[in-house]
């Protein structure tokens, strides 16, 4: 069971871990979501105990399963819907803005305009002294 | 005022205040005034915490009543308050300059409190599930509060920052339901002491993934991608606050876990704490020196100063701990004045800057140089002598380059006539203010005991607590 | 003064006025003084010639009375860290001088030069004393003194501090800032040359002196340097055709003198070279004053341009003939004996030496006449304005200094004992007085003064070979790689920052492989026998195998879903299977937060797929999708990590008792039934404010990323026809009739599972949800036009945050009696007081907080989906 759910786990990791390695933001955002479900599972399937579930009364034979992890799956698990729903806000602003929910248009964006500031000045000759063009005295004179 | 009290007014202050606010308009000025206001009372009350830890040590306080470990512990020691205090301070200086430009949001003064709420639970915690709690809640309200403003790339830098530091959450959680799946305790004392009777290599493994979620809130190479794009599209006090506040997550956090909850595993990881961390320097400094835009030669300028933290966690024992916090809080103060003054323009700006660049080079009386002597005291320290060494020596290239990267951007920016600058200076209260923080920045290099002494305890707190 | 100032490391604020120090400290001030007399006169006409505002004078008196204040600092300092701290004030003042004309490009670049290389190796220089504290334990250098022993250690630190110091000194090969330093305005080159920042790099040799004669090889070392700036600075002093050139390489090779006196050592070598920088100062500044009196006068700055001026300027010519005089150590003049005294310390040390010491004082001889003849003498080649008297009369008082100082030599002589004596740490008794006999020193005198005229007289013979080292210099000197090393970083930044990764998909990687590899490491690092378990599998867990493997098979369609709602489904599917496994796990109170959170989250994934259109999204799905080699390995290697890590954990179960099992034993006295609710409102109630904060910000994020405006801020009829309920087809009445009817009784089912959350499953989230479901069927059957009028969706941020205050509240409210935050009452053990059903304690209002949070979120969430989604139809299809 040990190693089975440690691979469930990151079976559920790598596939989020997948989608956000997608162009397409939507995916991402599912991605987002399939990694936090990964993460409750494991806190889940990390409790030190198991049996029934822990309200009384207790169960007279058996233990009960471990109530704090399910307290902690609970919170990560809320939080992790939460801010899902934050970054599917974000996408949606960003088609608002964009006009695309495609990660490498997106990115497209942001290099045009750091490309547009790298062009902007080229600083770094003029913080290094010009060649001393100070003429000698002798060829000075000659002139 | 006991302890117990103390303990909960800089978290409960600004909490309870952006519940209240978060309905009013954050964009009228009493709102954003009544914001700083609290973020004030819960800078003080991070003094009298302060003053009390140092005078008696540790204040902890079970929520609930409750025996330890039971109930969520709240616990302040020196290492806490004083990433509390230098956040609680950026984010103050940060929210009051934007409060004299004009805020544009509604929910900014909430926002800010609740980062400053979340940023002083974590520092305040200790409980390592809590900690992920309040972790969850500075980084959601400064999610938002990177798209601030609503530009197009402040958006996109909203969503990526939001994206990538989710996922660094996620292996952050993953870890300490790890911690807790060995240990059977969320306490951090408690999780400090049976993992010492562990095998290391159950433990190792752990730390390592939480290593790296702090490394990536640090913005480490190479977990920085994310960072120069989230540093130059934010707003000005928004950086400022990013840079200044939040990343001090990263460096309280590989502190806490690593040298105080886990240091066996930090010892065995500690070479490649050093290799991170000096790569870091090396690539941030490069990649600084030849960038365009000022907050973004500061982006990369932060790469580059969190390796000289990393590099002092390395090398360990007192001594490197102590360099570490040091270098954090001046770390901190310098990305504020420098991210704040990129922001502005007019008299007293460049003077401001000029002093956060002198600082990130180690130019006295800016205070950075306290922080490059206790980096380079932690490198001496270092042992075997080719290690220490090469750290030397690794320093100094990097400060060489911060001297580089600093002075060609400051003259570019500030020096330099500028033809197409709009004549018309910032309000001068913003202007006044990046003078203070800036005049605050002096006033440490001047007198760096308190620095000196704050950090020296607050690493004491470290390997006491570690035996 | 000796004061304790960073306690914490030993250094102390240790300054003391000793006869370095009131060497030091006379020059800085008695120089400044001259200087800013000199500047009063000057600096309007300067501004007035630059087209500046007279208001940027301020700022030049600033730093000129900063550089003064830390060159006395410097001076007195005793404290290796106090050096430093006044060392880089030096260069801070002397960045912002030289670079005043900040609107020229040479200015700023000479500026950027000068702090970097006095800047970079001032850190050489803290090295250095942090080596020596490591050892020793103090930074104070008379401790020191006593305590180094010759060494390694001693000669590396000593070496990085003489590294700083010869920088300073602009000794070669770092001396090329300090004719680029030129671009400040004249006073602050004769104040820089004379008295500060130059004198800072010898004074602090002296100062470490001590220190350093203890090591042969750093006396060498010094020895070196020195002789090569006299070499450099001498033959290039004799080409330079601008004024302020040819005396900044005259500063490097007196300065080689200076620092060749330290290196010969002894008596005449320590107090020599104290001698020496007394002599220098006063000549020197007088020279540069000279220049810039010459310049405002003429308009010139060019040897080329300049002759003849004794005529016109008589008293400028008298008065810097004197100090020039001093300068080549002429016989009457203060200068005499510097000479003099350098010639003894290289008496010392055998012929090649003397040699060398003739040929360089020759050497000055030289280009000091070329520099006064040219100006004063020969054809008239400009013509000089009359200039205030207050240009010419510090030249005139320092001119006479070096005169009157060659008869009364004594208090030069004792300063510069005094300083020597601090120096060598022991008496260096020099003798400025003129004997009758024929001493070595006088033929070697006479030797140079013999030499230097012929160096005159044969100028057109060596004239090209001097031009030839220079342009080798030019080609290959220092000073080009200086700008090759900062153009090629330059470069090589650029080059770097096009392999940057800037997008998404890159950045995501960046973190996930790194991490991989970190995990790798430390598994690699460790010895792995016995850490990780396979673990049986029992008949008896079939179930929650079978729904761990349906949640594995759809997370892994997800990845090869094309369409959309097709992806929303096998999303949701694979939640409310993980809802199942939780189940299984004897965990009902997750599952049944997981269904609704599942089904929440399906709801706004569909909204939003909703807001975006159909041609946008078909677009993405049309695309291949990218399984690339790189995403495959990114992912399976983030798999293993996550693999690695979640197997080693579940394998070591601890081995003491858990903190899980005190919350079972103690959930009575927390009045809870369900020990997980009990949990979330009592034990761990930090976690849940937390957690209910999250959402709220979620809340406030949506609201102003989804439009910014709040939902009753928008007018009631501000929404364009045909959306609302009235008009959508009469098969919708029967939803809406539904939907009407279950309107209330989801909020009372709400209430019960609020309420009987201490009970039986169920708590404030749960309720939250299940009553917003109500509200969302609404917006189902009517659309936001109808819905938005409902009060919860008016104020649903009213809600959720009064919910956040109460919670807030109930976690704050112990505080005042004294008791912990969060501690509940009634307190454990006492029966909690009943109305019907319900219970009277805290945590049902800490509970009822999160339940109006919730409620709140969900109702203002989905509200601001729909109403995106309304203003999008306003829109139309594309994008605003």
């Amino acid at each position: 069971m040990t190693l089975f759910s440690a691979l469930v786990v990151s079976v559920v990791f790598a596939s989020g871990t997948f989608l956000l390695l997608q162009r397409d933001l939507l995916r991402t955002v599912v991605g987002i979501v399939l990694i936090s479900n990964s993460a409750t599972l494991f806190i889940v399937s990390a409790g030190l105990t198991r049996g029934a579930a822990p309200i009384y009364p207790l169960p007279e034979d058996g233990g009960v399963s471990d109530p704090l992890v399910q307290g902690m799956a609970l919170t990560a698990l809320i939080i992790g819907f939460a801010v899902a729903a934050l970054l599917l806000a974000m996408v949606y602003r960003l088609y608002a803005t964009h006009g695309t929910v495609d990660a490498e248009e997106i990115s497209d964006a942001e290099m045009r305009e750091a490309e547009a500031l790298e062009r902007a000045d080229d600083p770094e000759k003029e913080e290094v002294p010009t060649e001393e063009q100070e003429p000698e005295e002798e060829e000075a004179r000659a002139r | 005022m006991t302890g117990a009290v103390l303990l909960v007014l800089p978290i409960g202050i600004p909490w309870l205040l952006a519940a209240v606010l978060a309905l009013a308009d954050g964009r009228r000025r009493w709102v954003g005034l009544l914001a700083a206001a609290g973020l004030g009372a819960s800078l003080v009350s991070l003094g009298f915490l302060a003053s009390a830890v140092l005078r008696e040590g540790a204040v902890e306080v079970v929520s609930g009543g409750w025996p330890i470990g039971v109930g969520i512990s709240l616990r302040a020691d020196a290492l806490g308050v004083t990433f509390a205090a230098v956040s609680v301070g950026v984010i103050l200086v940060s929210t009051l300059y934007e409060i004299s430009l004009g805020v544009r949001w509604r929910v900014f003064p909430a926002l800010v409190l609740l980062v400053a709420a979340g940023l002083n639970g974590l520092f305040l915690t200790g409980d390592a599930f809590n900690f992920y709690v309040f972790f969850e809640v500075s980084m959601t309200a400064s999610f938002v509060l990177a798209g601030y403003r609503e530009e197009d790339y402040q958006v996109r830098a909203a969503f990526l920052f939001a994206v990538i530091n989710l996922l660094g959450s996620v292996v952050f959680l993953i870890g300490i339901a790890a911690l807790y799946s060995i240990t059977g305790s969320l306490d951090m004392e408690t999780i400090s002491r049976r993992a010492e009777g562990l095998e290391p290599s159950s433990v190792i493994v752990i730390a390592a993934v939480i290593f790296a979620a702090f490394c990536l809130k640090l913005g480490l190479f190479p977990f920085h991608f994310w960072l120069p794009a989230v540093y130059v599209g934010s707003h000005a006090p928004v950086a400022a606050i990013l840079s200044g506040s939040l990343a001090n997550i990263g460096s309280y956090g590989i502190l806490r876990f690593g040298a105080g909850v886990l240091p066996r595993e930090l010892e065995l990881g500690s070479v490649a704490v050093m290799a991170l961390g000096a790569a870091s320097i090396v690539y941030g400094g490069l990649q600084a020196i030849s960038r365009r835009d000022t907050s973004e030669v500061m982006a990369y300028s932060a790469i580059g100063q969190v390796g000289y933290i990393l590099l002092a966690v390395g090398v360990g024992a007192p001594v490197g701990y102590a360099a570490a916090i040091l270098y954090s809080v001046v770390n901190s103060l310098n990305k504020g004045v420098v991210f704040l003054a990129a922001g502005l323009r007019g008299p007293l700006v460049g003077g401001a800057f000029a002093v956060g660049a002198f600082s990130i080079a180690g130019v006295p009386p800016a205070a950075g140089f306290v922080g490059k002597i206790a980096v380079f005291k932690a490198a001496i320290a270092a042992n075997p002598t080719f290690a220490s060494l090469a750290l030397v020596a690794l320093i100094f290239a990097g400060s060489a380059l911060s001297f580089l990267y600093s002075f060609q951007v400051y003259q570019r920016r500030f020096v330099k006539p500028d033809p197409r600058a709009p004549d018309k200076p910032s309000p001068r209260a913003a202007r006044l203010l990046v003078a203070a923080l800036a005049a605050l920045v002096v006033l440490l290099g001047l007198w760096p005991e308190p620095l000196v002494y704050l950090s020296e305890a607050a690493a004491a707190v470290l390997t006491g607590g570690s035996g | 003064m000796d004061v304790a100032w960073v306690p914490s490391w030993e250094v102390r604020l240790a300054l003391s006025l000793d006869g370095l120090a009131a060497l030091y400290a006379l020059l800085a001030t008695g120089i400044g003084f001259a200087v800013l007399v000199y500047s009063s006169r000057y600096l309007p006409l300067h501004l007035e010639h630059e087209g500046r505002p007279g208001s940027d004078a301020p700022r030049f008196y600033f730093f000129v009375l900063l550089f003064m204040g830390s060159m006395v600092g410097l001076a007195m300092a005793q404290d290796l860290i106090l050096v430093f701290v006044f060392w880089d004030l030096t260069s801070i003042a002397s960045y912002y001088l030289i670079g005043y004309d900040g609107h020229k490009g040479e200015s700023r670049a000479s500026a950027l030069m000068a702090l970097l290389v006095t800047g970079i190796t001032a850190v050489l220089l803290l090295v250095g004393a942090l080596l020596l504290y490591a050892e020793h334990g103090t930074f104070s250098v008379p401790e020191l003194a006593r305590m180094v022993e010759p060494g390694p250690l001693l000669t590396a630190a000593g070496f990085l501090i003489v590294v700083a110091g010869l920088a300073k000194s602009a000794q070669a090969p770092l001396h090329f800032w300090l004719p680029r330093a030129m671009a400040a305005p004249t006073p602050v080159s004769a104040y820089l040359h004379s008295a500060a920042m130059v004198a800072a790099g010898v004074l602090l040799i002296g100062r470490v002196y001590p220190l350093l004669q203890k090591s042969e090889p750093l006396l060498d070392a010094l020895l070196v340097f020195g002789i090569a700036s006299m070499a450099v600075g001498g033959v290039l002093a004799l080409t330079r055709d601008a004024l302020k050139q040819l005396l900044a390489y005259s500063t490097i090779a007196q300065y080689g003198f200076v620092v060749t006196m330290y290196g010969l050592g002894g008596p005449y070598g320590a107090g020599g070279a104290a001698y020496y920088v007394i002599v220098h100062a006063i000549a020197k500044s007088a020279l540069f004053l000279t220049a810039g009196a010459v310049t405002e006068a003429t308009g010139q700055d060019r040897l080329s341009k300049l002759g003849g001026l004794r005529g016109s300027m008589p008293l400028l010519a008298v008065s810097s003939g004197l100090a020039a005089a001093t300068l080549t150590s002429l016989p009457l003049t203060l200068g005499f004996f510097a000479d003099e005294f350098f010639f003894a310390a290289a008496l010392e040390r055998g012929p090649v030496l003397v040699g060398l010491a003739v040929a360089s004082a020759a050497t000055t001889l030289a280009y000091t006449w070329r520099f006064w003849s040219g100006l004063f003498l020969g054809e008239v080649r400009a013509v000089a304005r009359r200039i205030p008297r207050l240009l010419i009369a510090p030249v005139v008082a320092l001119g006479a200094t070096g005169l009157i100082g060659g008869f009364f030599t004594g208090p030069f002589e004792g300063l510069a004992e005094a300083a020597g004596e601090v120096s060598l740490a022991a008496p260096t008794p020099l003798d400025a007085t003129y004997h009758p006999e024929i001493l070595p020193e006088y033929v070697m005198a006479a030797g140079a003064y013999a030499l230097g005229t012929v160096f005159i007289l044969t100028r057109p013979v060596w004239t090209r070979a001097a031009l030839g080292v220079s342009k080798l210099g030019k080609i290959a000197g220092p000073e080009r790689v200086y700008g090759l090393v900062v153009h090629r970083l330059n470069l090589f930044s650029d080059f770097v920052h096009r392999l940057e990764i800037r997008n998404l998909r890159g950045r995501v990687a960046a973190v996930l492989l790194p991490t991989a590899v970190l995990v790798g490491a430390s598994v690699l690092a460790t010895p792995t026998s016995g850490a990780y378990h396979v673990g049986p599998l029992r008949v008896e867990e079939a179930p929650l195998i079978l729904v761990m493997l349906a949640v594995a098979v759809a997370a892994i369609t997800t990845t090869f879903t094309r369409r959309h709602v097709t992806l929303a489904l096998v999303l949701s599917s694979a939640g409310f299977a993980l809802a199942v496994a939780y189940a299984f796990y004897g965990a009902p109170s997750v599952t049944l937060v997981a269904v609704l959170v599942e089904t929440l989250l399906t709801v706004l994934l569909v909204a939003t797929l909703k807001l975006i259109p159909y041609e946008v999204l078909h677009r993405q799905a049309e695309l291949p999708l990218a399984r690339t080699r790189r995403d495959v390995f990114v992912s399976v290697a983030a798999g293993a990590f996550a693999f690695v890590v979640v197997w080693g954990a579940l394998s070591q179960p601890p081995a003491g008792q858990t903190v899980a099992e005190d919350h079972v034993r103690l959930a009575p006295q927390a009045q809870a039934k369900n020990v997980v609710t009990a949990i979330l409102a009592d034990f761990r109630g930090l976690d849940t404010l937390g957690e209910i904060t999250v959402i709220a910000l979620v809340l406030l994020g949506v609201g102003t990323l989804l439009g910014g405006v709040r939902p009753e801020a928008l007018p009631a009829d501000s929404g364009p026809p045909g959306t609302s309920g009235s008009t959508r087809p009469a098969a919708r009445a029967v939803t809406q009739e539904v939907a009407r009817l279950l309107y209330l009784p989801t909020l009372v089912v709400a209430a019960a599972i609020l309420v009987k959350g201490f009970v039986q499953t169920g708590d404030g989230f749960s309720a939250g949800v299940v009553g917003a479901l109500g509200v969302l069927l609404r917006y189902l059957a009517f659309g936001h036009e109808e819905a938005k009028r409902l009060p919860p969706v008016r104020h649903a941020t009213a809600i959720a945050f009064s919910g956040l205050l109460v919670a807030l509240g109930v976690a704050a409210f112990p505080l005042f009696a004294g008791e912990a935050v969060l501690t509940h009452s009634p307190p454990p053990g006492t029966e909690p007081v009943h109305l019907g059903t319900l219970e009277l304690m805290t945590a049902v209002l800490f509970d009822f907080g999160v339940f109006l949070l919730v409620f709140g979120f969900a109702v203002g969430a989905s509200s601001f989906f729909a109403r995106a989604s309304e203003a999008s139809g306003a829109w139309g299809d594309g994008p605003r």
